[in-house]
């Protein structure tokens, strides 16, 4: 790579500064990055780094990380491979769709992709809706979440019948609309409207009395079912219908309780995640047969003393896995367990955050990539340790270095020099660094440090409250 | 004792490009440069021989391009390699992958390496003859598709594991010198520490040019091509089912079609 940046560049203490250095290095993604910070002849110096060559605007609008600023300013370009790649970014705002929207020229491609971006805005749905009759466009339109429900009515009002699908499940579809859709619906489109957050109660009502079990099981899940329905609904042979009631949180603990002696697993799994269990059947579930159901009940917040004992004993490892995960596991029994047979449960236990220094000091001799990387991004793993653990050959181990919120400077300043890239990245906005650590990477061998170390003092600048 | 390993800059492509309007490749704006996959591991295997060598082991790379191949000629420095050479001529547009191996193998002559190794294709062209056709020229042993490597340097011999279809693997004992071209996953291919990219950025290419190996235009080039591209183009695709329906009606119907695949 040549150098980008002569060998004495300074921390820039302005913004005007680090405009300047960015631009006196014509480096693309330095530039990218204080786009947003730039005004009058300094933004037009930028744009002409940014624009000089196709393919570096190509790569731009394509690159999710592309500042807004940047793509809008690329919306403008007079180029349709650009406005494509726009479209399809995910990173492109509002008004950079309303620009491409607005230079379209009716391109189907384009307006269809625009019907399909998560950041299109009601109003360009609404008049996309309006000026198009391309019916795969206009269901993308009453599929989209920020269509408003306006725009579903007209849709309605214009192609009576053929957006139900759509229409069904749409949060914003009014609740008329919604009884038109469960009179004429098929079962499918029936049970979707059960599960709108808009249902009105009387079709909730006219539901209970379907015999169809898509239904009955939508209707199920639905905390504003009455508890007297719940009970006749517990009653239901379809163990779909029951999985589903034993997750909705209206359920009475009594029958909640009465529920778990039921003979399918994947309703006994969902039951294993309540907090309204007797301390029976917690212990009932702690002694069933299927292995997922007890890996659920190890992670459960009311455990006694002696079911995480006996769950600890499990003969399945990812059981014993579950309870060294839990945070209320005692601490004698991650101590029981830190030294488990499984790689799998000790590696549990290593990421524990209750895990004591002297626990984790043991866990650190270890040679397992899983073990010493939940080691190293636990806070209470002594800094010695973590100073170790810096310079080992396993990038996930330094990487856990890296996360731990209790890592000091001194330890991380050698992961700066770190081959991987993207632990580089990650360290630019760690806190425990200061702004000379940050800006030895403006001159880093890859695009994206280098992009990250400039938008970070691009944000320093733009919202310094925040830095 | 001496390793030269062929490394290519391949072009990868996004998903929207544009097609040249000669129809023969790519519009270049759309292309983005890098150093072939299958090449970082033949890289990496010539770098755990020279590190695991008690003889002085030197890893040269050699690729074929212009200028611009030189950023990926560095990555190779970066990555430990000894010298690097880059062989150049615009005569050489329009070179199919035997040309390259002639080429190639006039550097080898050149050089006289213990040992050569390629990738077993590139990601762009995957015609997957270069490192054969280098082998044909020097009329030296080859072996292609090499997952697993047992060799001590300065031997005349080397064992080495070739991967074959169906999941069968294949022990060969090759004579050397001779030409292997090198399979993924063979290693763990290493990331350049950031001294060693900046000393790459600072450590000389070796550029050579045809007559530097004694081969003139005529030996080179889409006339000494044994091939050539008539037309590069998107095929039309077929039209993928959609399943229409409710989220709820949709796992139906996708769970009726697994039903009927499994023949239930």
């Amino acid at each position: 790579m040549p150098m980008l940046f002569p060998p004495d560049t300074h921390l820039p203490e302005t913004a005007d500064a680090l405009i300047n250095c960015a631009l006196s290095s014509g480096d693309l993604h330095s530039a990218a990055a204080v786009f947003e910070l730039a005004e009058g002849q300094q933004k037009k110096q930028l744009r002409e780094i940014l624009c000089e060559e196709r393919r570096d605007t190509l790569l731009l609008a394509r690159w999710e990380h592309t500042p807004t600023a940047v793509l809008q300013m690329l919306a403008e370009i007079d180029d349709e491979a650009v406005r494509l790649r726009l479209d399809k970014n995910p990173a492109s705002r509002a008004g950079t769709l309303n620009t491409i929207y607005k230079n379209s020229g009716h391109d189907r491609q384009l307006l269809s992709l625009l019907t399909q971006h998560a950041h299109s805005s009601s109003s360009l749905l609404n008049r996309l809706a309006m000026s198009e009759d391309d019916i795969p466009i206009l269901k993308s339109i009453a599929a989209h979440p920020n269509t408003d429900a306006a725009t579903l009515i007209s849709l309605e009002n214009r192609y009576h019948g053929m957006f139900d699908n759509e229409l069904a499940v749409h949060a914003e579809t009014p609740t008329e609309l919604l009884e038109i859709l469960y009179q004429r619906g098929n079962c499918f489109i029936r049970a979707a409207v059960v599960a709108h957050i808009s249902c009105p109660q009387h079709l909730l009502d006219l539901a209970f009395n379907e015999t169809d079990t898509t239904i009955l099981r939508h209707l199920a899940a639905n905390p504003r079912i009455a508890s007297e329905k719940l009970t006749i609904l517990a009653q239901h042979d379809d163990v779909s219908v029951l999985r589903t009631l034993a997750g909705n949180p209206s359920l009475s603990t009594e029958l909640a309780n009465q529920m778990i002696r039921n003979s399918s697993n994947s309703v006994r799994r969902v039951l294993a995640c309540r907090t309204d269990l007797t301390e029976e059947n917690l212990q009932r579930l702690v002694n069933d047969d299927d292995h997922w159901v007890r890996q659920w009940i190890a992670r459960h917040p009311q455990l006694n003393e002696l079911m995480f004992n006996q769950l600890a004993l499990d003969q399945n490892d990812e059981v014993r896995r579950a309870v060294a995960r839990n945070p209320l596991t005692p601490i004698d029994l991650l101590r029981q367990l830190s030294e488990d047979s499984s790689v799998w449960v000790r590696a549990g236990v290593a990421y524990q955050k209750n895990t004591p220094a002297d626990v984790l000091s043991m866990l650190a001799e270890e040679d397992d990539v899983d073990v010493l990387s939940g080691v190293a991004s636990n806070p209470n793993t002594p800094q010695a340790i973590l100073i170790r653990l810096s310079g080992s050959q396993q990038t996930d181990i330094r990487r856990g270095v890296i996360i731990n919120p209790q890592v000091e400077r001194e330890t991380l300043l050698p992961l700066l020099e770190d081959p991987y890239y993207l632990h580089r990245l990650m360290l630019i906005s760690n806190p425990a660094l200061n702004d000379g650590d940050r800006w030895s990477l403006h001159d880093d061998p890859d695009l994206s440090v280098r992009f990250m170390v400039f938008k970070w003092f691009a944000q320093k600048y733009l919202q310094p409250s925040l830095h | 004792m001496k390793i030269l390993v062929a490394v290519k800059e391949v072009a990868a492509l996004d998903e929207d490009f544009e097609i040249r309007d000669d129809e023969l490749d790519v519009d270049e704006d759309f292309l983005l440069y890098d150093l072939n996959e299958w090449d970082d591991f033949s890289l990496e295997e010539a770098m755990v021989i020279k590190e695991s060598s008690d003889t002085e082991v030197e890893v040269v790379v050699v690729s074929v391009g212009p200028e611009r191949v030189d950023d990926i000629l560095r990555k190779c420095l970066a990555k430990g390699a000894d010298r690097a050479i880059r062989v150049w001529d615009d005569a050489m547009e329009g070179s199919d992958s035997v040309t390259i191996g002639r080429v190639l193998s006039a550097v080898v002559e050149k050089e006289k390496p213990d040992m050569v190794f390629a990738g077993v294709q590139s990601s762009d062209d995957a015609a997957g003859s270069t490192g054969i056709s280098l082998a044909a020229s020097l009329n030296w042993p080859h072996a292609a598709v090499v997952a697993g490597l047992e060799y001590q340097p300065g031997s005349n011999k080397a064992k080495i594991t070739r991967e074959l279809e169906g999941g069968l693997s294949q022990e060969v004992e090759i004579a050397c010198p001779s030409v292997l071209t090198i399979q993924l996953g063979i290693n763990t291919p290493r990331y350049a520490s950031l001294r060693g990219i900046k000393q790459a950025a600072a450590k000389p290419i070796d550029e050579v040019s045809l007559s530097d190996l004694g081969l003139s235009e005529s030996d080179v080039g889409g006339d000494a091509a044994l091939s050539r591209v008539r037309r590069m183009y998107i095929p039309e695709k077929g039209m993928a089912s959609m399943i229409e329906g409710t989220p709820a009606e949709q796992a139906a119907k996708l769970a009726e079609i697994i039903r009927e695949f499994k023949g239930e």
